[in-house]
């Protein structure tokens, strides 16, 4: 070979080499970050979170699909970005980055998309804890079969409590349930409870003893034991509302739609829940979000891989592949805008999205969730069985849910 | 040091290292870590947190009315599940310490219950008591009896999480058998010839020769009861339902530590009363036992 020719190969060669080398080392140069997320969304989010991998130049997503992110934050590992939402941000409110200061400065992202009252739901103290990328909002489930075939006509915006009650007892009969019921939760007694006037919370005091509260709790009682529409704790459920023997589920979960929409004989659709006595606002309104280690090397990094999390294409995959309700605007138009023939169930994504303006969080400034579920909710279990009234339920909780609000503040 | 005492020491750490680092990483480091933590406001969820002082102690011992239900629960479910277990057992070690021919089958099926997974266990008596189509409710049923709530009504939730305990009385029952072969025959043989009747020969003669295996299984019996966590835990789903009747300690405190608010160092203190409170019973045990347990001399 010609001195020349071994020059020019020597050359093609080196600068195939720094092509193939540079690569691997300019992606190394972007950050890593950790997220925990289920093993369910794998197939989902995968490919989505590869592409956005390889063309990122600020910051790399490492995903830890099926990790535990709770002992992963006890054993000191937290990952970079923490899955929270309106119910943990005053928990961790030292463990979350304030992200205020990063919209702030970010041109790209527009907050203003997102539902003012989800963004608002995980803002603590003046501080925006995480950006949601998913909701919960009370709704009205029913089986259109079951309707059907009882010849009932199916549930409108106009229903009245009085609507429920008259289509949920046609609707029972032997074998058959006109409403599900969820025992030891409070998802459902807390609607009718706000939708009589009354909440948990009054003025930061428990207030269940309230004339308003009571009327809610007698009415949870009642469609068991005066309706007898409901199954009580030691009633065959029948499967509860996926068991396809129950009419109507009052409130329930939109983390239960995957469950539902795999029972291909279950024909199933959602309206915004009938009116109370005095409200027809009271639907609880939860979300997770996602929101930014404190513990992270790389805040900024973070942030990024969060604003992708959250923006307008990973949600409408979200919602395309999960059916997790998203919570940017713009995404629920685009699921608005198919028409309504052609939508998978539930096809009234119009109830789902208003349900927002009528929906109500949870309060977060308090612990909540053991209150409600170690004092509160025995309390109305028995109420249940029957050994208590709900007046009774209304004084005890109340006095008990204060005495041990007041030790834990 | 001479070179004998500098081998023996070479040895010692050669073969006990390793425990003793098993020992100091997993028994000294967590027990002083969770005395460190009683006495702060440790959550896993805030990396901020202060030293409270006896705040933890005091809240537990006086003001927090959930953790009392939960140690009565405790108390009541410890005294039958340990009672009926350490029966069941000397029953079925009785029965089982004969020659007769397959009784090895026998020795196996009745230990087989302690290799089966809890979560199984728990669906099992679910299925079985079921309120409204149980196997127990049916059958009861079909003799015109009306079957009751059991895991289903606070009012005797505690009932079917005492009997769904009593399945796994296969450990004690060995224990019990390996006691009972150990008396000689030649004493049962003697006091046949005097006519003693059954009874007689079990408390003049097995009892005694038995008891101090039969402490070590009502200490074993205790300890365990008291720290019951699985069967309770999946039962009552994680919260003592229905209405904190099946709220066991070991459930409330995992629930400080490990749900929201993730108060660590509160579940912490919990768990040093519970040590504080097993350690009393172990003492008591022991001091019970000297009434009963006969030496060998």
């Amino acid at each position: 070979m010609k001195k020349s020719n071994k020059w020019l190969v020597g050359s093609v060669a080196f600068a195939m080499a720094a092509v193939v080398l540079q690569a691997p080392l300019a992606h190394a140069a972007v950050p890593t970050v950790t997220v925990v997320m289920p093993t369910q969304w794998k197939a989902a989010f995968e490919p989505e979170i590869d592409a956005f991998n390889k063309t990122s130049t600020t910051v790399n997503i490492e995903v830890n699909w099926g990790g535990a992110q709770d002992q992963l934050i006890a054993a000191n590992k937290s990952p970079d970005i923490i899955n929270t939402g309106d119910l943990f941000v005053a928990a961790q409110k030292n463990l979350l980055v304030d992200l205020t200061p990063y919209i702030a400065k970010d041109k790209t992202i527009n907050v203003k998309d997102f539902y003012p009252a989800l963004l608002n739901a995980v803002k603590f103290q003046g501080r925006q804890l995480a950006l949601p990328y998913r909701f919960n909002v009370g709704l009205l489930y029913y089986n259109k079969t079951l309707f059907d075939a009882a010849n009932v006509a199916l549930p409108t915006t106009k229903w009245t409590q009085k609507d429920l009650i008259a289509a949920g007892q046609k609707l029972t009969k032997a074998s058959q349930w006109g409403i599900a019921s969820t025992p030891g939760w409070w998802g459902e007694w807390l609607i009718h409870v706000r939708q009589a006037g009354g909440d948990w919370l009054t003025d930061g005091a428990v207030a269940l003893d309230s004339p308003e509260a009571v009327a809610g709790l007698t009415f949870f009682r009642d469609k068991v034991t005066k309706y007898k529409m409901s199954p009580g704790p030691t009633d065959d459920s029948l499967g509860g509302f996926s068991g396809g023997k129950t009419a109507m589920e009052y409130g329930g979960h939109t983390g239960n739609w995957p469950s539902y929409n795999a029972v291909s004989s279950l024909k199933w659709d959602i309206q915004v829940l009938p009116r109370g006595p005095k409200t027809s606002k009271g639907a609880e309104l939860a979300l997770e979000a996602w929101g930014v280690s404190a513990k992270t090397a790389n805040k900024a990094a973070a942030y990024e891989a969060v604003k992708f999390l959250t923006s307008v294409k990973f949600l409408t995959t979200q919602w395309n592949e999960l059916r997790l309700p998203p919570t940017r605007q713009s995404v629920a138009n685009a699921a608005l805008a198919v028409p309504f023939a052609k939508r998978q169930s539930p096809q009234n994504l119009e109830a789902l999205f208003g349900g927002i303006a009528t929906g109500m969080t949870l309060p977060r400034t308090i612990p909540f969730i053991k209150v409600t579920q170690e004092v509160v909710q025995p309390l109305i279990d028995k109420m249940l069985e029957g050994t208590l009234t709900p007046t009774q339920v209304g004084d005890q909780a109340t006095a008990a849910a204060n005495k041990a609000l007041a030790i834990l503040q | 040091m001479s070179v004998r005492n500098r081998k023996d020491t070479r040895n010692f750490f050669a073969f006990a290292g390793i425990s003793i680092v098993g020992f100091l990483g997993f028994y000294i480091y967590p027990i002083t870590r969770t005395v460190y933590l009683s006495f702060t406001n440790t959550s896993i969820m805030d990396p901020i947190h202060d030293m409270i002082g006896w705040k933890n102690f005091k809240r537990a011992i006086v003001y927090d009315d959930v953790f009392h239900l939960a140690l009565k629960n405790t108390f009541r479910y410890a005294i039958f599940v340990a009672a009926l277990k350490l029966f069941l057992a000397l029953i079925a070690a009785i029965l089982l310490n004969n020659n007769l021919k397959g009784i090895g089958i026998f020795r196996t099926i009745f230990f087989l219950p302690f290799i089966i997974p809890t979560f199984a266990v728990s669906y099992v008596f679910r299925f079985f008591f079921h309120p409204a189509n149980g196997l127990v409710n049916e059958t009861l049923g079909k003799f015109g009896v009306h079957g009751i709530g059991w895991y289903a009504d606070s009012r005797t939730a505690m009932l079917t999480l005492v009997i769904s305990s009593l399945w796994g009385f296969g450990v004690p029952m060995l224990i019990f058998l390996a006691a009972l072969q150990q008396v000689p025959k030649e004493l049962y043989e003697v006091a046949n010839l005097d006519g003693a009747s059954r009874w007689l020969q079990f408390r003049v003669i097995t009892f005694p020769a038995i008891s101090a295996v039969f402490l070590f299984n009502v200490v074993l019996a205790t300890v365990d009861s008291l720290k019951s966590f699985d069967l309770a835990f999946l039962m009552g789903r994680g919260e003592g339902y229905p209405a904190n009747s099946t709220l066991l300690y070991s459930v409330y405190l995992f629930n400080q530590a490990f749900r929201n608010p993730w108060n660590l160092g509160y579940a912490s203190a919990l768990a040093l009363i519970f040590f504080a409170i097993l350690l009393s019973l172990t003492a008591i045990n022991f001091r019970l036992g000297k009434l009963y347990v006969k030496s060998e001399n």
